[in-house]
Parts: C-alpha cells; sequence; structure tokens
C-alpha cells in the first residue's frame, strides 16, 4: 500500500528514530527493517532515506560514524541521541492519541 | 595504476584536515571509487547523476556517494536485481533536491551565520537602494502660496491709500533711492548720505546736513505725509514692487523661486530706515532752531510710521522697532537738551503719542506667524507629498536646504551627509510637528514679559541646541537644524523700546512736575495719577523704575540684569557709557554686567 507523502513525512522520521532505538544501523539495514517490519507500508527508497537521515542528523537526534564492515565495505552507522530518545518518547506519545482518537472515530478498528 | 602511480593524485583529493593529520587518504575521489566499485552501469550513472547535481562540497559529495555506493552493493549482495534496487531508489530530482538541502544543514554554524550575514547584506543593499532611489526620485510639490498670503494686505488695499509711492517719490528726489544702484559710486554716494543724516549739531557735518534738509522740505512733507497713512502697501515677491524700475532690482530677473519666502527680498526695509532717519535729522535741527511744531511734527509722523503695518516678518517689526528708538532717542535729547522746547500742550501730547506705542508683551508688536509660514514653505519645497500632510525629504530638498541653512557648518555638511542616511531622516509631519511646537512655545512666551518668560525661551534654546548637537536629532529634524531662529531677540528687543517709552514718558512727566512746581518730584509716586496713570514696572525686576536726581538732574532707571541699584550709574565699555548694556534678561549676561540701564537721563559712570 502506498502511504501519502504528508503521512510519509510525519511517520518516517518516527519510525526510523524507533529502529535506532534498538542499536545503530546503516543504510540499506534501516530500509530492510523499515520494509520487513511495517509489511512494506513504510518502504522508502534512498531518495527518502538519506535525506531523511541527514536531516535527523543536523537536528541532533541522531549521530553517525563511518566504520569498516565486515565485507571490507565502508559504512556509515546511525544512532540515537539523547535528544533522539526525548524526541521518539514525545512522538510516541502523540501517535499513540492519534492512534487512540482515529480509534474512537471508528478509523482504526478496535 | 599502481598505487604509486595515483599517490600526487590522491594529495589533491585529500581533505586538508587529513593532509595535517599526515594521511593521504584520496577521501575525495568519489568519482574514482565509484569507478572502481563492483556496481552495473545503471547503478553507477544514476549515483554519479545524482551526487553530481547535489552541487554540495567535495566531502560532502564524497560522503553522500560512499553512502550510496554502499547501499547499491549491500542490496546488490542480499540477491536483489539491479532493476529493482534503482527503481526502488525512487524520484532522482527529489532526491538531488532533499539530499542537497538536507546535508547544507549538516553544515557548521560559522557557515549558516556567514550565509545569513550575507542575505542580511544583500537585503540591506536592496532595501538601501530602493530607498535611495526613492530619495533621488521623488519630487517636492509646492501647493500653498505663502507669497499670496503676505501679500494679501497689501493687495487689498487701493494704491491711493498705499504709502509707498508717496515714500518712494519723497526718496529718490533725497537721493536715497534706488537701493541697489548699478554704478559703485552711487553707493559710495548713498553711503555719504547715511552717515550724514547721523549728524549732531556740533559735528563738522552738520552745516551739510542742515543745507541738505533744507533743500528738501518738500520731500520732508511728503515723508511726514506718507508716515502718518495706514499701510505701506509693499508688495513683495516677483510681479510686486520690487519690480519697480526705482528701486534699481528691476535689472535682476525675476523668477518663480523669488516667490520662495525665505528668498524674499525686502528693499523697502532699508528705505524705511532711511526715510526715519531723515525725519529724525530734520526733528534734530527743529530743536537746534526752536521751531517746537516741527519738531512735534516729525516726531509725531515717526511714531506713526514705526506702527505703520508693512510686512509679518519680524525682521520689519525690528526694524520698526528701531524707528520707535529713533523718535524716543530724539524726545529724550530735547528733555535734556531743551526741556523748554514745547509748551505743556505739545509736551502732553507727543508723550501720550509715544505712550500709545505697543502693549505691555512683545506679543503686541511681534507675530511669528510669518515665521511659521516661511518654515511651511521651505517644507513643501524640500519634502515630498503624500496628500494626508505626510512626506519625505526629497534630493532637491537637501540641496534647497544646504543653500539656506544658517546654522553652524556642521549642520551643513550634514545636509550633505543626507544622501547617505536618508533613513534616519524624519518625516514632514515629524519635523513639522516639532517646529510647530517650539514656536507655540515661542508665540506664548511673547504675550508675557520677557522676566517671566525668558525660561520658555531658554527651554526652546536649549531643544534647539540638543537638535543641533546630535546627529541623530539633526537628522531627523534637518529643517529645524539649518533654519530655527529663536525669538529672544525679539522680545528683548520689544523689551527694551518699552523700557525706553516707559522712560521718556517718565521722564517728560518729570518735566511737566518740574514746570508746574518749580522742582523735581522726590518720588515719582509725586506723579501720579496727574502726570502718569502709575510708577512704570521695571522691565526686568517687576518692580517699579528707580529714580533719583544726579547732580540735579533726574534719571529713571531699571535695576538691569544683575538687579542691583546701582544708583542710576552704568558700566563703561569701550570708553563709552551705554544706557541700555544692563538690558539683559539671560542669566549669563547678569554674571558679566553690572551697572543699571538707563531708562531716562543721562547716565553716569558706575565706579568700582
Amino acid at each position: 500500500m502506498k502511504i501519502e507523502s504528508d503521512l510519509m513525512r510525519g511517520a518516517g522520521p518516527v519510525a526510523v528514530l524507533r529502529l535506532l532505538e534498538g542499536g545503530e544501523k546503516y543504510g540499506y539495514e534501516l530500509v530492510q527493517a523499515l520494509e520487513k517490519q511495517s509489511d512494506g507500508v513504510l518502504a522508502m527508497g534512498q531518495s527518502t532515506l538519506y535525506p531523511l537521515l541527514y536531516n535527523l542528523e543536523a537536528k541532533g537526534l541522531i549521530a553517525s560514524r563511518t566504520a569498516m564492515a565486515g565485507n571490507g565495505r565502508e559504512r556509515r552507522y546511525y544512532w540515537l541521541t539523547g535528544n533522539g530518545k526525548k524526541k521518539l518518547i514525545a512522538a510516541t506519545e502523540q501517535w499513540q492519541s492519534l492512534a487512540a482518537a482515529m480509534a474512537k472515530l471508528g478509523v482504526l478498528g478496535t | 595504476m599502481s598505487e604509486t602511480a595515483r599517490q600526487p593524485k590522491l594529495i589533491w583529493k585529500t581533505p586538508l584536515r587529513d593532509l595535517l593529520r599526515g594521511r593521504i587518504t584520496g577521501r575525495l575521489d568519489w568519482e574514482g571509487r565509484l569507478k572502481r566499485a563492483e556496481l552495473p552501469d545503471t547503478a553507477r550513472e544514476l549515483i554519479l547523476r545524482v551526487v553530481k547535481r547535489t552541487r554540495l562540497w567535495r566531502l560532502e559529495k564524497a560522503a553522500v556517494a560512499e553512502e550510496l555506493i554502499a547501499h547499491f552493493a549491500d542490496a546488490l549482495d542480499a540477491g536483489r536485481p539491479i532493476d529493482s534496487v534503482v527503481e526502488r531508489f525512487g524520484d532522482e530530482n527529489a532526491a538531488v533536491k532533499l539530499i542537497r538541502r538536507a546535508k547544507k544543514r549538516n553544515r557548521p554554524l560559522v557557515w549558516h551565520a556567514l550565509r545569513f550575514a550575507t542575505y542580511g547584506v544583500w537585503a540591506l543593499l536592496l532595501s538601501y537602494s530602493v530607498v535611495f532611489a526613492n530619495f533621488y526620485l521623488r519630487q517636492p510639490v509646492v501647493s500653498v502660496d505663502y507669497l499670496a498670503q503676505i501679500n494679501a494686505d497689501a493687495l487689498a488695499l487701493p494704491p491711493e491709500k498705499r504709502a509707498w509711492p508717496m515714500l518712494e517719490r519723497a526718496m529718490v528726489n533725497l537721493g536715497l533711492l534706488p537701493l541697489y544702484p548699478l554704478n559703485d559710486d552711487a553707493t559710495e554716494q548713498q553711503r555719504k548720505l547715511a552717515k550724514l543724516l547721523e549728524s549732531n549739531p556740533g559735528d563738522p557735518a552738520w552745516p551739510e546736513l542742515m543745507r541738505y534738509l533744507d533743500a528738501h522740505d518738500a520731500e520732508l512733507v511728503q515723508l511726514r505725509a506718507a508716515f502718518h497713512m495706514q499701510k505701506l502697501g509693499f508688495v513683495f515677491g516677483p510681479g510686486g514692487t520690487q519690480s519697480d524700475p526705482v528701486l534699481g532690482l528691476s535689472n535682476r530677473p525675476a523668477s518663480e523661486a523669488d516667490r520662495f519666502l525665505v528668498r524674499t527680498l525686502l528693499p523697502e526695509l532699508d528705505c524705511r530706515r532711511y526715510a526715519a532717519s531723515v525725519v529724525g535729522a530734520d526733528a534734530r535741527l527743529a530743536r537746534q532752531r526752536g521751531d517746537a511744531e516741527r519738531f512735534v511734527r516729525d516726531l509725531e509722523a515717526i511714531t506713526a510710521f514705526a506702527q505703520q503695518p508693512d510686512s509679518p516678518f519680524p525682521v520689519n517689526q525690528l526694524a520698526n522697532i528701531g524707528i520707535f528708538t529713533l523718535a524716543v532717542d530724539e524726545m529724550d535729547a530735547m528733555l535734556r537738551d531743551s526741556p523748554s522746547l514745547l509748551n505743556g500742550d505739545q509736551l502732553l501730547a507727543l508723550t501720550h503719542q509715544i505712550a500709545r506705542y505697543g502693549g505691555d508683551t512683545a506679543g503686541s508688536l511681534f507675530s511669528l506667524e510669518s515665521d511659521r509660514m516661511t518654515f511651511h514653505d521651505l517644507i513643501q519645497r524640500c519634502y515630498s507629498d503624500d496628500g494626508h500632510g505626510n512626506g519625505e525629504l526629497t534630493f532637491a530638498g537637501s540641496k534647497l536646504l544646504q543653500t539656506v541653512a544658517f546654522a553652524s557648518s556642521e549642520v551643513e555638511g550634514l545636509a550633505v551627509a543626507t544622501t547617505g542616511v536618508t533613513t534616519l531622516l524624519g518625516s514632514r509631519r515629524d519635523v513639522l510637528a516639532e517646529y510647530d511646537r517650539l514656536l507655540d512655545i515661542e508665540e506664548r512666551a511673547l504675550d508675557r514679559p520677557l522676566r517671566e518668560s525668558a525660561k520658555d525661551f531658554t527651554d526652546v534654546t536649549n531643544r534647539v541646541r540638543e537638535i543641533r548637537g546630535s546627529r541623530v536629532l539633526t537628522l531627523k529634524y534637518l529643517p529645524i537644524a539649518c533654519r530655527f531662529q529663536n525669538a529672544w531677540q525679539c522680545a528683548a528687543n520689544a523689551e527694551r523700546a518699552f523700557g525706553r517709552r516707559d522712560g521718556v514718558c517718565t521722564g517728560a512727566a518729570l518735566e511737566l512736575f518740574r514746570r508746574r512746581n518749580g522742582r523735581y518730584p522726590e518720588r515719582l509716586d509725586e506723579l501720579v495719577p496727574t502726570s502718569l496713570p502709575a510708577v512704570p514696572t521695571d522691565r526686568i525686576s517687576g518692580d517699579p523704575v528707580r529714580y533719583r536726581l544726579i547732580d540735579g538732574k533726574p534719571v529713571v532707571y531699571s535695576v538691569g540684569c544683575d538687579r542691583i541699584d546701582d544708583g542710576g550709574r552704568v558700566m563703561m565699555q569701550n570708553g563709552d557709557l551705554i544706557e541700555a548694556l544692563a538690558a539683559e534678561w539671560d542669566k549669563a549676561a547678569a554674571r558679566k554686567i553690572r551697572g543699571d540701564w538707563i531708562l531716562f537721563g543721562m547716565p553716569q559712570e558706575l565706579t568700582p
């Protein structure tokens, strides 16, 4: 299912923050995890993911480092910062409130 | 290519920070790394296009390229078909735009600060260019003909009721017109004549003056008649009376710029002064010859002339005070030197006429309305008009201000600077509001004796000084800084004239008392109410004027600016005894001037 870009703009960063809560990840890993864990709903290409990561980094919510992977390939790993954790908690609460409200309206199944 | 051969190239493609650490990383060579990456051409070309189009810094491009290469390689390693990976990449144009925007957000704070500063400078330059262009392009709008308002009274007067034509004819025959002759000899001739008119009996030039006056008896009759007429009827400005060839101004082409009140010519001013001097000289001659009737005729004519409406310009009112003072001086001299010249009736009639001059405050002689009109005229010639009473200074206006400024050279210099600091200039409404506020204070002050209103004048002076002393305020109120004239001198001159008027009238009352009683009174109270309605007030202290007999002669005086009674004695200045030296109202004068202000009688030297 294709998600409207306005919705994706709000959900994408929270989803990425949530995935990074479990530990540092590199770009392709994030794409895989998003696709798998959201059943493809939140799947995003590089054209969306990397600008999103750079923006989160500019806001200080995530940080990155370059490291050599086992296959000898350089990868950039991203992880959640203290600010990112706070942001994730706040965003999670907002999404929960939103989901509850949508459920009451019958938009989401109970 | 071997690693050794690539070394020089790698140096150029290594960030400075790596080189400084002694590492030749070649990190900036992202295109080389892309070529070496084991990626299908489709992926390689896509990465090349996207990264190149981001137009980021080289190191940023390298980081993005590295990440995309790794991403494609990971996808291929995971067994994804290349077409699917390229398809999942997303919109290429959006990727370029978003990556560029996001990466720029990651740049150092200094870069952001410089970027905003650059935008700020451009915005400032742009807005300044707009203001600057506006300053140069806007034009003043002259919508009110103030000169017509000044001339309204004179133009409403039928020619036969105007004093000017008669005055003019007499002055031509007296050789005192034209005032602005074309050749220097004529100017010199006039200068000699003006000097001659100041002669007194006993002076070497006195006989010549006598001959001159005797030869112009008819002109004197004309002058006296003109002095008694109700109004002068001089029409100012181009096409007005100044165009009369007799004035000698006809060689100067009248232009529309002459309707600018600041530049209005006042050729009648000197003419009136000279005319009064001629009649004043005739009064001296009449006194010397014992011709009481002629003396009375001359002084009555001069006193009437001093009250004849001419123009509302303060400079004309100041000239009128000068003319009145001429009559008072002649009366004073007569009472001191020829006290028996006039009979009681003549003395009483003349005294009454002199006593009727002006009132108790400078406001009875001066109106600042023409000052206001002149300033408003200046403003309409300097500022644009938005149709609602507001506007901005124009370039043409700033140039005009430079030509008419009579404040310090600093202010003139600032007028030049207006071209560079237009945003600091006050609006037309701001300037007029401040000017009107200051002038209102002065107008109200003129309606009170100066001893009570001096503080108001000082407040206005201090405010104008503050405006001239502050660059910001000077620019805000530039026309005020350039043109404001304090009315203090108008008030002080009126006070001096009133003091002399009261002194001479008291002197006449003393003479009448002496004739009746064979002696002068002990106190001025004795003159009231027979000869005086009340003892005049000292214009400086507010108390009754002082009186005493010195060497048997009466002296009426004010205590002067130091407010100390020095017994009717004055300070010597440059070898002369100046009766009115102490006729000052400001505190600074009181600190350096001692002695009294003699209102009537012979001054005596104040001994330390």
